[in-house]
């Protein structure tokens, strides 16, 4: 990390001065504050306020989550891989491919979500007003996403011919929002979660109520 | 720096708990291995370690997830503990 030590009058004053004789921007620093002196016992006008400070430039190599996990990548040895960012409406999607990089997809993506818990809390610490980051691997969670679509129409055309309640298997939070999504709109069943982490899962039941036993059919 | 190598998942770790800290070059990472496990020791300022434990432990069960996919290509097992130096 790169540090440059200044003097003035007052904390800002130092600051100021290291910050003209680097070029860094007020932002990108930390400010260490070394000593704070007043010499002179001859009243104001013999008075003199020295601080010295320490200005730090926080590392910039792997700021943006692109260099982030391209450092990360590197680190495991995980082979050639690309790292390439895509901004969206709402959040940025960064996508990692590569023959080896697999190995970070996990069960049901459940490394991917970890991954993506780490990329997320590292981007906010460096820049809170930063965009929703979303890392997917080859590809996966467009594939995961297109197989619970395909998986919520089926489960929920069952809840409806039977009138019985369909439960799903526990999935991650992720999981769990792409099915809600993808029956929001249906017109003959609601969906909500039941159950404590890590085993919550969707329930869809027909609209108006399950028609069991009682046969309200 | 000349330190003895953690091996690739050590590495990781280092360079991830480092991006979540105030205080990065507070940050240890040592390394036993004992059997087919490795147990990676993180040390970080306590005033950190909120940072890298995260609301309700998520963080630091994400870490650990991911220590223990990355330990694969080591061919073993990760146990990842984080404390306050």
């Amino acid at each position: 990390m790169k540090s440059v030590q200044a003097e003035g009058r007052s904390v800002e004053e130092a600051v100021r001065q290291a910050l003209a004789e680097t070029g860094w921007a007020e932002d990108e620093v930390e400010v260490e504050v070394l000593s704070d002196a007043t010499t002179g016992v001859l009243g104001w006008f013999g008075r003199r306020r020295t601080v010295v400070v320490r200005v730090r430039q926080r590392e910039q190599e792997a700021e943006g989550p692109v260099a982030f996990l391209r450092e990360l990548v590197r680190l495991l040895g995980l082979g050639p891989a690309s790292v390439r960012a895509r901004e969206m409406s709402d959040h940025v999607l960064v996508e990692l491919s590569g023959p080896e990089v697999g190995l970070l997809i996990g069960r049901r993506g459940a490394v991917l979500e970890s991954l993506q818990t780490v990329v997320g809390a590292v981007v906010a610490r460096r820049s809170p007003e930063h965009k929703r980051v979303i890392v997917d691997i080859e590809g996966y969670r467009r594939k995961r996403q297109a197989t619970l679509e395909r998986l919520a129409a089926r489960l929920a055309e069952r809840a409806h011919r039977t009138g019985a309640r369909v439960m799903l298997e526990p999935m991650s939070a992720a999981d769990r929002r792409i099915i809600h999504l993808a029956l929001r709109d249906n017109p003959f069943v609601t969906t909500h979660s039941e159950g404590e982490e890590p085993r919550r899962r969707v329930v869809i039941s027909p609209r108006g109520g399950p028609r069991g036993r009682q046969g309200r059919a | 720096m000349s330190r003895p190598s953690l091996g690739p998942t050590g590495d990781m770790l280092l360079f991830v708990v480092r991006h979540l800290v105030d205080r990065p070059d507070e940050v240890t990472v040592e390394m036993e291995e004992r059997g087919g496990t490795a147990l990676y020791r993180i040390r970080v300022n306590a005033e950190d370690l909120g940072k890298v434990v995260g609301r309700g432990g998520r963080l630091v069960r994400a870490i650990r997830q991911l220590a223990r996919a990355c330990a694969i290509l080591e061919s073993r097992r990760a146990v990842v503990e984080v404390t306050a130096r």
